[in-house]
């Protein structure tokens, strides 16, 4: 009976998760003009639709180089502070730790208004490097956590047993600390890379006119031309490519435990 | 306490004194140890053995005094350009590597040519008798298996001064006490000074050269294991190894090159000698060196409390007019037999059995 129940429970919120995100990836492959569920066949079309649109290839194009550029930041400078900060004791860390995990809690839309002004402030930052660095800065808490729980759960004692085999700093990190951290390296790495692909309420201060994002471009799409199923193409584009990295990075990091250290 | 009589130490601290915050760990140390010795630090939990070993490592830094390896002046110089390996508490070996890679490790960052190195590696895993193990992973070995990896790793780097920290302690008792004999016959083969932690003083006195008897960061007493077990200078290590009848004493003369002295059960004579009379002196005698006999022998009269068989000996535990004392007797000849509590006996031990402690350091 209450197991029952629970399988119930749990297919209910599956359902709920999955159930739009699913109409949208069906209703992307629909031939129909307006939005028709079930669809009654299935079509490329919106797809050929969405990648002839040139402002919303260009502003995929652009999400992606973003994402990209944007995560690699997020996981060098999250990477570091947490191997800077995560093993460290007393109130100054406790305070970094904490200022790192900021952007988490700090919503996005007043993180964005804010960065803004404090690029007019210094004098103006071009769109695309100002959107760099606002991604960076909210990927960063999630490399930072990612990376703090594995480099606490890395004995330190084995960094002393590699300096006792002759390794210095450098050559102990690299054979010792990070084949042992790397798997929450790439998915902080992963999560930030998401994160920067979906944003857009820091996004919104920081694009202009020629310089947008998928998001706002889908956003403003939606409220000025109204085409629906170019915009659930678009969707479907963006969670396919998340789903791709997902399972890529699971493969990768799954396989090389399975490899590395079997139990 | 200190002994720098050795021309060849391989380690020596000279007045070392390390604090963490207000706690001293260890206090104004001076040692030396001397080449292929197997030298053991030992005493209880908090004692500052771990601290020593790791500052001779380098992973401490003293703030006072200087440590040398094999006459290097090492103080301030990091462990990874100090000449000496290290066999962990918990081994750790490097979980994303296999025994192979993890005895390599070390040869790797000397530079060791492949071929060269692959051939030490598989003479050290001889060596451990883990021939067959090389491409395993830490996680599929055996908690002693994982332990002669640590070795392997260790003693394959030929250092100056093995250091091992409780190697044997995460080891059940039998397998315990094979890899201490094992360990033993290989630092000999070896010949590779050791530097050994450990609190279990049967392991101690089982593979040591020399013992410190360590106790709140100083030495307490440094000695071969029968010296330092017949011999105990203090009271704190009459008792910490193995057990001891303590008793005070006045010492009233002497006679034939013995003292004569006066304790609450009665008059007995000691071997040791130069007491002016009158002078208080704690005395150890080990529970193994009292002979019991029945009442109205020569000795110290004394009741029987209560008695322990303990297979290969029977434990006496009696009082002699309010004095407790334990003796152990043999099971070999049917002497120890047949003593029932409540029991009146009588007590003696030779006039060298008894120590006379060093009052000024005990307790
Ligand atoms: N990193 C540290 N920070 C602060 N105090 C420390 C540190 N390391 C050791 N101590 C203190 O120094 C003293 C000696 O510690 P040490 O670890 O050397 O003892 P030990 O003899 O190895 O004990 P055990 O048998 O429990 O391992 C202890 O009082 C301990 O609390
Ligand atoms: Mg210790």
């Amino acid at each position: 009976m209450t197991r029952a129940l629970l399988i119930a429970l749990a297919g209910l919120s599956y359902l709920l998760v999955l159930g739009p995100i699913l109409i949208v990836i069906v209703t992307a492959f629909s031939p129909t003009e307006f939005f028709v569920f079930p669809p009654p066949s299935l079509s490329l079309r919106w797809f050929a639709a969405f990648f002839e649109t040139e402002s919303l290839r260009d502003a995929f194009v652009r999400s992606v180089w973003l994402a990209a550029l944007s995560c690699v930041c997020a996981t060098v400078v999250g990477t570091m502070a947490a191997l800077a900060i995560a093993r460290r004791r007393g109130w100054v860390f406790t305070t970094l730790q904490s200022l790192f995990l900021a952007p988490l809690i700090f919503p996005a839309i007043v993180f964005g208004l804010s960065l803004l002004l404090f690029f007019k402030l210094i004098g103006g930052v071009p769109e695309f490097p100002g959107l760099v660095i606002a991604h960076t800065i909210l990927g960063t808490p999630f490399v930072v956590r990612a990376v703090s729980a594995s480099v606490l759960a890395v004995d330190p004692v084995l960094e002393e047993a590699s300096a006792s085999l002759r390794a210095g700093p450098l050559r102990t990190f690299r054979l010792v600390t990070l084949p042992l951290i790397w798997p929450s390296i790439i998915s902080g790495a992963l999560f930030a890379f998401i994160l920067s692909l979906g944003e857009l309420n820091a996004a919104l201060f920081l694009t202009g006119p020629g310089v947008t994002t998928l998001p706002i471009e889908i956003f403003s799409y939606l409220q000025f031309q109204g085409g629906q199923l170019v915009i659930a193409a678009a969707s479907a584009v963006q969670v396919g490519i998340i789903l791709v990295l997902v399972v890529a990075v699971e493969r990768l990091i799954g396989l090389r435990r399975i490899v590395r250290s079997p139990s | 306490m200190t002994e720098n009589a050795y021309q060849n130490a391989d380690v020596r601290f000279e007045r070392v004194t390390k604090r963490f915050g207000r706690a001293v760990a260890v206090r104004d140390l001076s040692l030396d140890i001397p080449q292929g010795m197997f030298f053991s630090l030992l005493g209880p939990s908090g004692c500052g053995k771990t601290t020593t070993l790791r500052l001779v490592a380098g992973f401490e830094q003293p703030e006072e005094g200087a440590v040398y390896i094999r006459n290097r002046n090492v103080t301030g110089v990091p462990p990874f350009k100090r000449d000496f390996a290290m066999v962990f508490q918990n081994f750790a070996l490097f979980p994303h590597l296999n025994v192979a890679e993890n005895v390599a490790f070390g040869l790797k960052m000397l530079r060791v040519p492949q071929v060269q190195r692959a051939e030490e590696v598989r003479n050290a895993l001889v060596l451990v008798k883990l021939e067959g193990f090389a491409e395993r992973y830490p996680k599929q070995l055996s908690g002693g298996q994982q332990q002669r990896v640590a070795i392997a790793r260790a003693i394959v780097m030929k250092p100056v001064v093995l250091l091992l920290d409780e190697p044997l302690g995460a080891l059940d008792k039998n397998l315990r006490e094979e890899m201490q004999v094992e360990l033993r016959s290989l630092q000999r083969q070896l010949g590779i000074t050791t530097v050994f932690v450990t609190h279990d003083q049967e392991e101690a006195l089982t593979m040591s050269d020399r013992i410190a008897v360590m106790r709140d960061g100083l030495i307490e007493q440094l000695g071969a294991p029968r010296e330092v077990y017949e011999r105990p200078a203090t009271e704190f290590v009459a008792t910490f190894l193995g057990a001891s009848n303590l008793i005070d004493a006045v010492a009233i003369g002497s006679e034939n090159g013995r003292s004569l002295v006066e304790a609450a059960p009665g008059r007995f004579a000691i071997a040791s000698t130069g007491f002016s009379a009158g002078q208080r002196l704690r005395l150890a005698v080990r529970p193994e060196r009292v002979r019991i006999r029945p009442i109205g022998a020569s000795g110290l009269p004394a009741t029987v409390r209560e008695v322990v068989y303990r297979g290969a000996a029977t434990h006496l535990f009696m009082e002699s007019k309010g004095l407790p004392l334990i003796a152990f007797l043999q099971n070999d000849t049917g002497a120890s037999s047949g003593w029932q509590p409540g029991q009146a006996v009588s007590v003696d031990f030779e006039p060298d059995s008894v120590v006379v402690l060093d009052r000024t350091r005990s307790a």
